[in-house]
């Protein structure tokens, strides 16, 4: 569904449309770098600028601070980790994955800049682990395990002492491809570990096990939120799936929501004191506040990437469209005058 | 231990996803037949061909001479291309046994190869990099020098290595000669739960079949050899040829999926199967070497590829009612 086609019919349901002709708003773009995808060219780079072509689907991007370098990882089963030059639009580095490892698209760096940790799975034993790199050569230093199984995505809760881990908890392996081999009983979890001992210390689990944690973001008072996905065997259960969970204080605990999200949190950004999901299946932006208090969802067509600088968020659309959001005004604006492609799941803020 | 936690999970998902049945289950005559007609001569073939295989290598060995190594190399083919049939629509105990990760384990290692031929059998089979066609083919071919193999095979150590790897192939497709009967036997229980997602199951690893059809296609306008899964052996087309018949093998089997469709849409799957067919057969025979020369030829057959495999997930995965794994149009 085109964009146009998308906002028509939201208007003949008369669907709140919040803010999407709303005026004042900063329409200027920030540098976004993010993937792109089609069945015969996948691309990674800036979304206004030259194109890198990647040797397959990207996914996860990790801009190097203060140079014009980033990294991208491969989705799932991912092959391949490149290192790019996003202002000159080449592809710089690749590396393959270790023997009898593969990449699941998500990678962080250690706050000095000097370690690359991707999320990778031992495909002889199906563990999730932990892969370190030297962040100057991609030369692999050692791997630590994650205590549980499809690691996603990694965020640091304190700075190179407590790292956060999204078990997604589906099995898959090379030879079966991106095929779910353990639906109906997948092992979920977030789990937070010690660096650089990698020392368990707690792991979060949600009753359940069919809400694959995928995705995290932390909110400027401390609270982790992280989108979730469901994979129940009916396609109808998706309907109100939970899309957002929230570990504050302690205590991890499913956040109430609006209906029809569709089940699909494809990427998690925190922007103010809310906590914004891209709900693609649902065609809305999801809300919460960092309590878990649920805010009305804006809509967008097949909401993909959402990149924050802690005020503003921006959107991207896997129909084409690029989107601005300010949580003070709940505005939410077209970027137009851009290339639109199939933007992949992560949209990355330049700093 | 490690193989049974997959076993466990795969089959645990049957089990739990019991109590969410659908109503499109197959009753036991349908889920039977179709193993009987699409899935089991695969094996069968497969399992003639290992012992093929097993039985060359052996005389290879015994008499290293160019004519024992020619039909060993012919074996090894055979092989593969039974192995890339099944492959192409793989289900039940091939997947809970992980025989794609024991037969053909990729990328080749030859390092890791050339390291083992010292190696103990079990040290060998303990590394899924030195077990397996992949380095069969390696040994049989080299890096696509074939002319220098005779000679290197003719060193006992290597030659015990070949033969020890096609023994072990054709023992590990073996193993599953009961792993299929059993599976045979659960979809024709009186319980039902085996059949619950029998076509979910196999209808997902016929689309992860369909997009490794596509990787097996470089995308480059000049690819080297070596881009080339089976460049070694200069295999390539047959070798994805074979895989896309096992693909129309299982899905068009009498009984099989196609039949459960309407029939606009079974006729469109046979279309659209027909034109993967014949686009991709229109490529070089020797793939590998083609350069440039194929890449129009390449970039029609991954589109008539994609074209059927967009079917399959988006128009026949919907008429099944079937719950869909990740998808390539899936982010993560």
């Amino acid at each position: 569904m085109d964009r146009r086609r998308f906002l028509l019919s939201m208007s003949a349901l008369a669907l709140p449309l919040p803010a999407l002709a709303a005026t004042g708003n900063d329409t200027s773009l920030p540098r976004l770098l993010t993937a792109s995808w089609d069945e015969a060219e996948p691309l990674a780079g800036l979304v206004d600028g030259k194109r890198i072509a990647l040797p397959g689907r990207g996914h996860g991007i990790v801009p190097v601070p203060g140079t014009t370098e980033a990294f991208i990882v491969s989705r799932r089963l991912g092959r391949w980790l490149a290192r790019v030059d996003w202002r000159q639009g080449q592809l710089l580095q690749r590396i393959d994955a270790e023997f009898d490892r593969h990449f699941f698209g998500h990678a962080i760096l250690s706050p000095d800049g000097k370690t690359l940790l991707t999320t990778e799975n031992n495909d002889e034993t199906s563990q999730g682990m932990i892969g370190r790199y030297d962040a100057r050569t991609l030369q692999r230093i050692d791997e630590l395990p994650t205590f549980g199984i499809g690691p996603h995505e990694l965020l640091w809760l304190e700075p190179g002492k407590i790292l956060a881990v999204a078990n997604g908890g589906i099995l898959t392996l090379p030879e079966t491809g991106r095929t779910k081999l353990n639906r109906g009983q997948m092992l979920p979890s977030l789990v937070l570990l010690e660096w650089p001992s990698g020392k368990l210390l707690s792991e979060h689990v949600l009753d359940d096990k069919a809400l694959s944690i995928r995705h995290l973001a932390r909110c400027r008072d401390g609270t982790l939120g992280i989108a979730l996905q469901a994979e129940y065997p009916e396609a109808a259960a998706h309907r109100n799936a939970p899309l957002l969970a929230t570990l504050r204080d302690g205590v991890f605990r499913l956040a109430e929501q609006p209906e029809a999200l569709m089940g699909y949190g494809a990427s998690i950004a925190a922007a103010g004191d809310e906590f914004l999901v891209s709900a693609m299946r649902g065609n809305r932006l999801a809300r919460w506040r960092s309590n878990g208090t649920p805010l009305p969802a804006l809509a967008v067509p097949r909401p993909a990437g959402i990149a924050s600088d802690g005020r503003q968020a921006w959107i991207s659309s896997e129909a084409g469209g690029l989107y601005g959001y300010t949580p003070e005004t709940a505005a939410l604006f077209e970027l137009s005058g851009l290339p639109a492609r199939r933007w992949d799941n992560h949209l990355v803020l330049l700093r | 231990m490690k193989r049974l936690t997959l076993s466990a999970t795969f089959v645990l998902a049957g089990l739990l996803s019991h109590a969410h049945a659908e109503p499109q289950v197959p009753d036991a005559a349908w889920a039977t037949g179709w193993l009987d007609a699409g899935y089991l001569p695969r094996h069968a073939a497969l399992a003639t061909a290992a012992d093929a295989l097993a039985s060359a290598s052996d005389t290879l060995c015994a008499h290293p001479d160019k004519a024992s190594l020619e039909k060993t190399r012919t074996a090894w083919l055979q092989t593969s291309l039974a192995w890339r049939s099944l492959d192409g629509a793989s289900g039940g105990p091939m997947v809970l046994e992980r025989l794609g990760r024991k037969i053909d384990f990729r990328p080749t290692r030859p390092a890791d190869i050339e390291a083992s031929l010292d190696a103990s059998a079990a040290e060998r089979r303990d590394n899924a990099a030195t077990r397996g066609l992949a380095a069969a083919e390696y040994l049989l071919w080299g890096d696509a020098e074939p002319a220098a193999q005779l000679k290197r095979l003719r060193d006992p150590a290597r030659c015990q290595a070949l033969q020890a790897i096609s023994n072990q192939i054709a023992s590990d497709v073996h193993a599953l000669d009961a792993g299929w009967q059993s599976y045979r036997a659960q979809l024709g229980g009186e319980s039902d739960f085996f059949r619950q997602n029998l076509l979910s199951e196999h209808i997902n690893l016929m689309i992860t079949a369909l997009e490794g059809l596509q990787k097996r296609l470089p995308k480059d306008e000049a690819p080297k050899a070596a881009n080339y899964i089976e460049w070694r052996s200069g295999s390539s087309k047959t070798q994805l040829l074979a895989q896309i018949d096992g693909f129309g093998n299982a899905f068009f089997a009498k009984p099989g999926p196609a039949t459960r469709l309407d029939s606009a849409l079974a006729g469109k799957m046979q279309e659209r199967f027909a034109v993967a067919r014949q686009q991709c057969s229109t490529l070089p025979d020797r793939l590998e070497t083609s350069g440039a020369g194929s890449h129009s030829a390449r970039k029609a057959c991954g589109k008539a590829i994609a074209a059927l495999k967009t079917t399959l997930q988006d128009e026949v995965a919907v008429e099944l009612d079937l719950t869909l794994g990740f998808t390539e149009g899936d982010g993560d």
